[in-house]
């Protein structure tokens, strides 16, 4: 543990000697993929105890929902509108009430007991070792297209290292404490470049390119699949 | 090592505390603890003047909160919906609001002391990491290596965001400014947000000034070429930035053309 301790430290703070070590690494991949898991269960436990401290320092969930429905009922466009449609309208009302809290009551205080609270002890590891791979596919191809040297295990053992920032959520575990402005993904995004240029020996400009390019690639494929998406709903909703 | 040494060296633009600081093999780290001690200095008084003013306004009832709602809407007009029934509307989110507060937290009444200090432990430790801080070092830290680099630079990146953390000792000044806010807040002290705005600005400059000096260490150039260096990275970040919201808005455009 000592060892990823100290790898997490010097690679946040771009020691260089952390990249250039993993980038000729014997088992590379394995010990980037240990460093990502190790990440990722630590950002999952503190999301359950963050769950938990928070869980203790709310009301229950049940109480907050009759107090929000017992003011809702007194505002002027609930009267009007239970005036002008009857028990029918109230029935509804009540109904999506009912469900909105089933769906979304969990996310307003999420329970540390929750499946999906649970859940993220695996999840998020798991989520992020995927990233990794997704992405640092992506990124061997195009620092290959650039001209880049290097084999695939070295580059995705380095960019594992640019995972270090995740561990920032940890602090989130505390009430009132956020992290600002896409602070973990600048970071994560400036280690990369590290990572890139280390490993597949780019000059800097290059580097950049082969950094960016498979976030901009993903980008277009969602944007894409939006589009698409919506002219096909806007098709079969009858417009041309 | 002392961790306060750099901030003074920064405030002071000594140019041999900066060029030691670059060559140490953790650049980075050094500048970002130096970033952490700013903001954890800055973020407690921040933090405390915040948790001031909540106490001194603790005591109000829901029915003061509404009847200043009440005195501070007097005049408006909502369009063609009645105004009592706006009104209406928000002083039952008020009440609403006081109810919620006032509800047992599952631990028991007990755990409100404990949230309390946790919460405005957790509102100290932020600062460092909110937009202003961090995320912002980054963000311009990247545009200026690569203006830099075009501009004949030779210092590297975490060089660069190493000393380039340091541009953020001058916020040390804005205590003066958050204390005068404070005051204002609750004496209505005349004059007192004149001055912290122009505290504010002069923090800026200060800042800007040591990020150019951080600049011209960095990559070993003279003072205007470091200039130059930075108002290039400027250009390119919100040439960068009118970009993308040009994309959007032509994105976003063609969807609701789409829908309608």
């Amino acid at each position: 543990m000592k060892r990823y301790w100290q790898l997490w430290f010097n690679s946040m703070f771009m020691n260089q000697a952390a990249f250039d070590s993993m980038s000729v690494e014997r088992f590379a991949f394995a010990h980037g993929l240990t460093f990502i898991v190790i990440i990722g269960a630590l950002v999952g436990i503190a999301r359950v105890v963050g769950a938990a401290i928070r869980y203790l320092f709310e009301p229950p969930v049940d109480q907050i929902k009759n107090t929000v429905l017992v003011h809702l009922e007194n505002m002027p466009w609930y009267i009007q509108l239970a005036n002008n449609g009857g028990d029918s309208f109230v029935q509804q009302f009540s109904n999506g009430y009912d469900l909105w809290w089933r769906v979304f009551g969990d996310a307003i205080v999420p329970s540390p007991f929750s499946p999906l609270t649970l859940a993220s002890l695996l999840t998020i590891p798991v989520w992020l070792a995927l990233i990794w791979l997704g992405y640092g596919l992506l990124v061997h191809l195009f620092a290959r297209l650039f001209g880049g040297k290097g084999n695939l295990g070295h580059g995705l053992g380095t960019l594992a290292l640019a995972t270090a920032p995740q561990l920032l959520n940890v602090l989130t575990l505390f009430p009132g404490f956020t992290l600002g402005g896409g602070l973990v993904g600048l970071w994560s995004l400036v280690l990369n470049y590290v990572a890139v240029k280390t490993s597949y020996r780019l000059p800097a400009g290059r580097a950049v390119v082969v950094a960016i390019l498979p976030l901009g690639l993903l980008v277009l494929v969602i944007f894409i699949f939006l589009w698409v998406g919506i002219a096909v709903l806007a098709r079969m909703g009858g417009r041309p | 090592m002392n961790p306060f040494l750099p901030i003074f060296d920064a405030l002071a633009f000594r140019t041999e505390g900066l060029t030691n600081l670059k060559r140490s093999p953790l650049v980075f780290w050094r500048g970002v603890l130096a970033l952490l001690l700013i903001g954890l200095v800055v973020g407690f008084f921040r933090a405390g003047a915040d948790e001031i003013v909540r106490a001194s306004r603790s005591g109000q009832t829901a029915n003061q909160v509404i009847s200043q709602i009440d005195n501070g809407s007097a005049n408006m007009a909502f369009g063609e919906v009645p105004r009592e029934f706006v009104l209406d509307s928000i002083r039952e989110g008020v009440l609403m609001g006081f109810d919620i507060a006032a509800l047992t937290p599952r631990g028991g009444p007990s755990t409100r002391p404990l949230n309390a200090v946790l919460t405005f432990l957790g509102h100290w430790a932020r600062m460092p990491f909110e937009g202003g801080w961090l995320p912002s070092l980054l963000l311009l830290g990247m545009f200026t290596q690569v203006a830099a680099l075009a501009l004949g630079g030779r210092g590297s990146l975490a060089e660069m965001l190493g000393l380039g953390a340091l541009a953020l000792a001058p916020a040390l000044l804005g205590i003066v400014a958050i204390l005068l806010t404070t005051i204002d807040t609750l004496t209505n002290l005349p004059g007192a947000n004149g001055i912290g705005t122009l505290i504010g600005l002069l923090v800026l400059g200060w800042q800007a000034a040591v990020y150019t000096k951080a600049i011209s260490v960095t990559h070993d150039v003279t003072i205007l070429r470091a200039l130059a260096i930075l108002a290039v990275a400027l250009a390119l970040m919100v040439a960068v930035g009118i970009v993308l919201l040009l994309v959007g808005i032509i994105y976003i455009g063609s969807l609701v053309a789409m829908v309608r």
